[in-house]
């Protein structure tokens, strides 16, 4: 037996969970993960990643030295460099000011439209305000922005216009009190699922009905007592369908419809159209099954929606979630425990990055920018002269990006995310990236966007280093490092606070204040801004976190919100008309590409690919229907090329069930078969989130030796 | 509704539905367990926390027997103290605890021995290592059922393993002996974490113990090799 | 291996399908019909059509003895070696056999067309020694395997009753024979709570070993409250040395039909199932018959149908928990209890089980009412019995006595022991029963008298042991038996019966260990006081009445633990 030198507590690093982890450590190697049964977020339970996908901390390639490109890379001319010898190992010093050099000369050059930051979901929250505040404080820009735009930025813009909030409503947990409740756009076995397990309680444990709304036949729909599949991008059709049906029927809660939200006769005329028979036109799934999904939601005691990608990824992301925010209005299923509109947040930390405005629109709070009293009281937190601080909306990432030209975006800071992954159609966000001026990469191994830097900062995974991740409940947890730093990495906000110490002296500029002792003072300062955090101490969430908003010491958090009223005041229902999906399928691109993510995997691969969790799944897959696997003549574990008008890739097919008839899926986790390749970047006009989730391919057989690695095959039992 | 009887002798007071086993730890009696655990389903299988209920022929587990007006309970009458060391002395007889310090300390508590049982079948087998994540050593396996519950309905709802054999004979097993990735297993580990004696283990710790390196850890090839592609 | 032809399964199995995870043992007999064994293709076939998780269809093939996951013969031939054979020198029969084909018992023919087993008790220990060849019983098998009859075993039934055993002995009693349902006929004349106070005051005790008043177990499920109540036919008979329900069920189904009716009923159930014992398949086609005429006078349907299951093999599924995971399609592993089967049996739902023997007492309650029926029997022990008398006796068979009968009385019957030697020793109740010696002969057969001596009564068995017989021999084959037949969830009895199995084998051997003596008392208290359930609970029973008897066949002489 080996006896730990130490158990510490933390939070996982993977996905919104965020569950407890007890990290054993020996000789400064974790080596095993237990989690406490009393875990109020995950009871006991942990997922594969979780529990067995700590591993990467201690890969042979996870870089933990300074590095700076031997040759020195142009705007227009970049390449990518994955190996060693390309980069030159440096002292902290020489890469902080090479960062620094470059960042102050082009923003002295081009100004404050120049610079643009992408801050990191996974990192903490302390890491995310700090950079948040570096490129606002010193560089007077608003071009900061991270990952939610690829993922929730479509439920976080309607729930800003419905109600004024953008998190889940009630708690994840509070499933087991559901009677109904509506999971749809989310596998959540394999992206929550630590919250499926409690989902599946509360069916098999508590009676509750659960209806799924998806186009693939997802785990939980065994379960279910309905599946509804529809077409990717119907979303619209079907939820507005069942707003039809629960105001034709007259299911409607009144009392609510009428104390506590507004705007609702504009609605209703928009509503008109939105039969069950128009939406079984265009999403196929039968009007009955409309129909007895809506009554049974609407004559619930105690009903919630789950949902994810499948309603936010889409050109129209923002009409989805609002869509189905309409159904809680009309039926009154939110402001009370065992309710809610509960968009699940995928990263460990994308709550909390956005909550410490890692947005091109929102300081922390969610503040506007463009909102003169706003931009007061942060300029009075950071000692910034008055009118400092910029009013201008920022960028998003993709635009960021797309802007990546002379007289546009010239120098980019990216903190553990990976564009050249995550982004959509990626032979133009190669293009982009290539025509950068200056890149510097912060994370911890150099992957595909990494590989285009100019400087690599090597900052600490979850476990060297101290802070806290909010997760997708809202609750405020601590991350606490489990053995110090390896080599000479560091934790993200030391490295960030010490550039901006050096930018600040190249600037002439009097300090916005960087020299903290520990991460708390980091969040303290950021809570005495946002009344949110204003609560939140270490020694508050020592033992259990603390759930946001906490206004003040004494608060002992809120897991439920809007019961008495919304932030905006009422909840506003808007008019919403059907706008395909923008790229429908043709005689040459016949089917619907939709893309997503799998249990073993996360993101871009930049852990996962190396940790034990890329053994258990080495290849990616598509996932095609028998039905349109024996017309195409392909067979499982056929070689096959999926091509859209943008890129291609080439993988074995699965033929399998959980997909429907027109509809292939690929998960998006494999670079030597990047999803993204072929994804399309329009994207939605209001939440500016791509369209991920439906674009037109063609599949078609491919030889062994067209697979990128063609000895590699997946052999795996689980569904 | 608060209950009152005899414990030990001693007058203690439940609450409706309490167990025996809640009120006696709550008194601060001591009663063994082996496969009772908060998290999963109580099975009153091990019959290590057995007592005795006056008027009862047999003894009673107290993990589930329910805490009744006028009850009369020994925890350590003779009968059941005999019971408790027969129980872990054919524990001992059986399998491996070398990896289950709790159960070890019992054995002393109860004087009970190692090698009470001469000529006795143990239950061996070699360590299975058939995926990166944990080990399953069945030899160190008492069938407490923890795993294949966690697996099932008290947890994961996944039901990759269940049991093979009958009786004596009795291991936890995959369908038709497949590898733990060819089932339905998703590898969460909820079977690692209330395993009580080492039998499930993550891979990690069990190389270190085998005498590994971290630094070979970290870059083991966990022997699964990639193989030809196969239709 | 060749392939597999899966479409040939699905035909077999459909009927099975809408029951889901309940059709589970029914369709793996099923699917073992068409292929011989059950290959790992058709098993997972089985599992996806029912919608069974893999790893528990598997677990369930691997529980059951009559299950194969590896091919077997096309024949084949289950010897028993369990206690009545082995007097008639059943291993001899078995080696003989081996030998005559050249294989180890549990082995296949390389040409794989035959397999021969030892099996445990077979129920046809009045004719021993005996087999089963595929579904059909053979018996009174001569040492050289020239004589002996083979497929529907005969009844052989003694008085001087015959009231419960009025039909037997002639072949299966058609319904037209059997004649109406009086007794249901009058029940439905009654109110439930008016049966269920009948039966009470009737005094009659379960026939199956367990010995629970009949009466109050019916009124409890009467009161309980579910969506749907059940009634449930023990037919499960595995006791060593017990075949009384064999003969009731071959030759007077209707019997057995009328008494589920009566009980269904009284209770308000819906639903009956007859669980049979896997090692009686010859008796299958006569109930399933015997059911159907039921449908068509009417007496069954809409309101209360039979259906019938059968056992894979698996002593422990006649405890009545273990019985009603079967029904549900899992392995046989006992619950614990409480909650009964009254308010929680059959899918959770409020149920009644009972005996086969105890459904027979029903009709003749009702017809005579309580008082008539006390005409038989004692005060405590009210009623006629069926006792299973085989072993060394003149005459084995099965007896119908009025309760009170002594001992002494039944071996008289039964033409005394055989071949003009003394007795040495009378099995009673079976593997889970006591030995029981001169001493005790003039003691009363009835619940109260036993007990009152130490003796339990159990399902009726009378194993005569003669004065040439090792007793040590006997205690092995006990051993053996409850090692084999202990499901494995509680560990007194899943390590206890190995241990004392091992120590039971030493002392056949004549090798006792030092220590063996109080070891195998330790073992013996501690399956007794501590098992989860009935199994476990007599594993011991008649080793340590052995222990009390016999001390010097266990090497040492120590004083016995009480």
């Amino acid at each position: 037996m080996i006896k730990a030198d130490r158990v510490v507590t933390s939070t996982c690093p993977y996905c919104g969970v965020g569950c407890t982890l007890q990290l054993h450590v020996k000789d400064d190697f974790i080596f095993k993960v237990t989690t406490p049964f009393e875990s109020p977020v995950n009871h006991g339970n942990l997922c594969v990643k979780g529990r067995f996908g700590y591993d990467y901390i201690y890969h042979p390639k996870r870089v933990t030295t300074p590095l700076i490109r031997k040759t020195r890379q142009e705007a227009g001319k970049r390449t990518q460099a994955f190996d060693l010898s390309e980069w030159r190992e440096v002292s902290w010093d020489e890469a902080l000011d090479y960062v620094a050099d470059n960042l102050v000369r082009i923003y002295k050059r081009d100004g404050s439209d120049a610079m643009a930051v992408y801050c990191c979901a996974k990192a903490t929250n302390e890491d995310n305000y700090v950079l948040q505040k570096m490129y606002r404080a010193l560089f007077r820009t608003n071009n900061v922005d991270h990952c939610t735009r690829l993922c929730h930025a479509g439920s976080v813009v309607a729930l800003q216009q419905a109600v004024g909030s953008s998190a889940m409503s009630n708690t994840a947990s509070q499933v087991v009190m559901n009677d109904v409740f509506i999971v749809t756009g989310s596998n959540t076995s394999e992206n929550h699922p630590i919250i499926a397990l409690q989902m599946k309680e509360a069916v098999q444990k508590h009676g509750a009905k659960m209806i799924v709304i998806d186009p693939r036949r997802i785990d939980l729909v065994d379960m279910a007592e309905m599946w509804l599949p529809l077409k990717p991008g119907t979303n619209v059709p079907v939820f507005s369908a069942m707003a039809h049906v629960i105001v034709k029927e007259d299911l409607v809660n009144w009392d609510f419809v009428k104390n506590r939200t507004e705007n609702f006769d504009e609605f209703l005329e928009s509503l008109e159209k939105f039969t069950p028979e128009y939406a079984e036109e265009i999403s196929g799934v039968p009007a009955e099954d409309i129909r007895r999904a809506a009554r049974m939601y609407a004559t619930a005691k105690n009903a919630a929606i789950y949902w994810g990608m499948g309603i936010s990824q889409l050109s129209h992301g923002t009409a989805s979630a609002m869509a189905l925010i309409h159904l809680a209005f009309l039926t009154g299923h939110v402001g009370r425990d065992g309710t809610g509109l509960n968009p699940l947040r995928g990263q460990n930390n994308v709550q909390g990055a956005s909550d410490m405005g890692s947005m091109p629109f929102h300081y922390p709070g969610y503040m506007r920018v463009d909102n003169p009293d706003n931009r007061a009281k942060w300029e009075n937190a950071w000692n910034i002269e008055e009118g400092g601080l910029s009013l201008k909306l920022g960028l998003t990432t993709t635009e960021i990006l797309s802007n990546a030209h002379e007289g546009g975006i010239r120098a980019l800071y990216i903190m553990g995310e990976n564009p050249m992954m995550s982004e959509p159609n990626l032979n133009l966000t190669r293009h982009h990236m290539e025509q950068l001026e200056f890149i510097v990469a912060q994370d911890i191994f150099i992957n595909e966007s990494a590989a285009f830097a100019d400087v690599f900062l090597p900052a600490t995974p979850f476990a060297e280093k101290d802070g806290t991740f909010s997760n997708t409940d809202r609750r405020v947890q601590r991350v606490r490092a489990a053995h110090p730093p390896r080599g000479m990495s560091r934790p993200d906000w030391q490295i960030i606070c010490d550039i901006a110490l050096r930018i600040e002296s190249r600037l002439g500029l009097s300090t916005a204040h960087w020299a903290y002792s520990n991460p708390e003072e980091i969040l303290r300062e950021m809570g005495s801004v946002n009344p949110d955090y204003a609560g939140i101490t270490y020694d508050r969430i020592d033992k259990e976190g603390l759930i946001y908003p906490v206004p003040h010491m004494e608060h002992p958090g809120t897991p439920t919100l809007f019961k008495e009223s919304f932030p905006r005041g009422k909840g506003k229902f808007h008019a919403l008309d059907y706008v395909p999906v923008r790229e429908q399928v043709d005689d040459e691109y016949p089917f619907i590409l939709t893309t997503g993510r799998l249990l073993e995997h996360w993101h871009g691969g930049t852990m996962t690919r190396n940790s034990a969790l890329n053994e258990i799944y080495p290849e990616a897959r598509v996932e095609i229907h028998p039905a349109d696997a024996e017309i195409h003549g392909i067979r499982n574990g056929d070689p096959v090329k999926v091509q859209s008008r943008r890129g291609e890739v080439v993988v074995r097919a699965t033929v399998t069930e959980k997909t429907t008839v027109g509809v292939v899926f690929l998960p998006w986790h494999f670079h030597e078969a990047a999803a993204n390749l072929l994804t399309n970047d329009v994207l939605d006009p209001q939440a500016k989130i791509p369209e991920f989730k439906a674009c037109a391919v063609q599949v078609f057989p491919a030889r062994e030796s067209d697979l990128p690695n063609p000895e590699v095959v997946l052999d795996r039992g689980r569904y | 509704m608060t209950i009152t009887f005899l414990m030990d002798g001693k007058e203690v007071t439940a609450q409706d539905g309490q167990t025996l086993l809640d009120v006696a730890r709550e008194n601060g009696i001591d009663i063994p367990t082996i496969c009772f655990h908060e998290a999963t389903t109580a099975n009153a299988l091990c019959r290590i926390c057995v007592v005795e209920v006056e008027g009862m022929r047999t003894l009673q587990p107290s993990c589930i027997v329910q805490a009744g007006v006028n009850m009369k309970v020994q925890t350590r009458s003779e009968k059941v103290v005999r019971a408790r060391k027969t129980i872990l002395e054919m524990l001992a007889s059986t399998m491996d605890l070398s990896d289950a310090p709790d159960i070890l300390t019992m054995m002393d508590d109860y004087g009970a021995s190692r090698e009470r049982f001469p000529g006795a079948e143990r239950r061996e087998s070699d360590v299975k290592d058939d995926n990166p994540m944990y080990i399953r050593d069945y030899s160190k396996c008492l069938l407490c059922w923890r795993c294949v519950q966690v697996c099932a309905d008290d947890a994961q709802y996944t039901y990759a393993i269940n049991f093979e054999g009958r009786g004596f004979e009795t291991q936890i097993g995959t369908f038709f002996e497949k590898s733990i990735p060819e089932t339905t297993c998703v590898m969460c580990g909820q079977c690692v974490g209330v395993c009580p004696t080492g039998a499930l283990k993550p891979k990690r710790e069990y190389m270190l113990e085998q005498g590994k390196t971290p630094a070979e850890i970290s870059v083991m090839n966990t022997g699964r090799k990639q193989r030809k592609a196969k239709k | 291996m060749s392939e597999i032809d899966l479409t040939k399964l699905k035909p077999a199995i459909e009927k099975y399908i809408p029951l889901g995870r309940s059709g589970l043992l029914p369709a793996l007999h099923a699917a073992q019909n068409v292929y011989g064994w059950l290959p790992e293709p058709v098993a997972a076939e089985v599992g996806r059509y029912l919608r069974v998780p893999l790893a528990d269809v598997h677990g369930v093939i691997e529980f059951y003895s009559m299950f194969y996951n590896k091919p077997v013969g096309k024949k084949i031939i289950r010897v028993c070696t369990d206690q009545a054979c082995a007097l008639r020198s059943a291993d001899g029969l078995l080696k003989h056999l081996c030998s005559h084909h050249g294989i180890e018992p549990g082995q296949t023919t390389e040409d794989l067309s035959l397999t021969i087993e030892a099996s445990p008790c077979l129920g046809l220990c009045e004719q021993a020694p005996v087999a089963l060849v595929d579904d059909g019983a053979e018996t009174n098998i001569s040492s050289d395997f020239r004589n002996y009859e083979l497929g529907i075993p005969r009844s052989i039934v003694h008085g001087p009753l015959k009231i419960l055993t009025a039909n037997c002995g002639n072949g299966t009693t058609s319904l037209k024979k059997y004649g109406e349902y009086t007794g249901l006929k009058k029940a439905k004349g009654m109110s439930r709570i008016e049966i269920i106070e009948e039966v009470k005051a009737s005094g009659l005790i379960g026939r199956g070993g367990a010995a629970f008043p009949t009466g109050i177990k019916g009124e409890g499920a009467e009161r309980a409250i579910g969506d749907q109540k059940y009634v449930v036919c023990n037919a499960d008979e595995s006791e060593p040395g017990t075949f009384k329900d064999r003969v009731l069920l071959n030759d007077d189904p209707h019997r057995v039909i009328e008494g589920m009716c009566i009980t269904a009923y009284a209770v308000g159930a819906t639903k009956g199932y007859l669980y049979i014992r896997g090692e009686y398949p010859y008796i299958v086609p006569a109930l399933e018959n015997a059911l159907q005429e039921a449908r068509e006078a009417g007496y069954l349907g809409k309101h209360f149908d039979i259906e019938i299951r059968v056992g894979a093999g698996a002593y422990i599924c006649g405890e009545e928990t273990a019985l009603f995971e079967s029904i549900e399609g899992k392995r046989g592993f006992p619950r614990v209890k409480p909650p009964f089967p009254t308010t929680h049996g059959l899918f959770g739902e409020p149920t009644v089980i009972n005996n086969v023997e105890t459904l027979c007492n029903l009709p003749l309650i009702i017809l005579e009412g309580a008082q008539g029926y006390r005409k038989y029997g004692t005060e405590k022990s009210p009623g006629p019995k069926l006792f299973c008398v085989s072993g060394d006796v003149a005459k084995p068979g099965l007896y119908e006595v009025s309760f009170g009968a002594t001992m002494r009385e039944l071996l008289d019957l039964a033409g005394g022991v055989a071949n003009e030697k003394k007795l040495k020793a009378v099995l009673l109740g079976g593997a889970a029963g006591a030995f029981a010696t001169e001493a005790h002969l003039d003691i009363k057969l009835t619940f109260e008298d036993l007990r009152a001596a130490g003796l339990p009564l159990g399902s009726g068995v009378v194993l005569v042991y003669d004065e040439t017989r090792d007793m040590r021999d006997a205690l092995q084959r006990i051993g053996h038996f409850f090692a084999h037949e202990s499901c494995g969830k509680c560990y007194p009895c899943q390590i206890g019966t190995q241990r004392q199995k091992e120590i039971l084998e030493r002392v056949a051997e004549g090798k006792v260990l030092e220590g063996d003596f109080v070891r195998l008392q330790d073992v013996g208290w501690t399956m007794t006081d501590a098992s989860l359930c009935g199994l476990g609970q007599t594993a011991a029973s008649a080793v340590l009445s052995a222990m009390k008897l016999w001390p010097e066949l266990f090497g040492e002489n120590a004083k016995v633990n009480s």
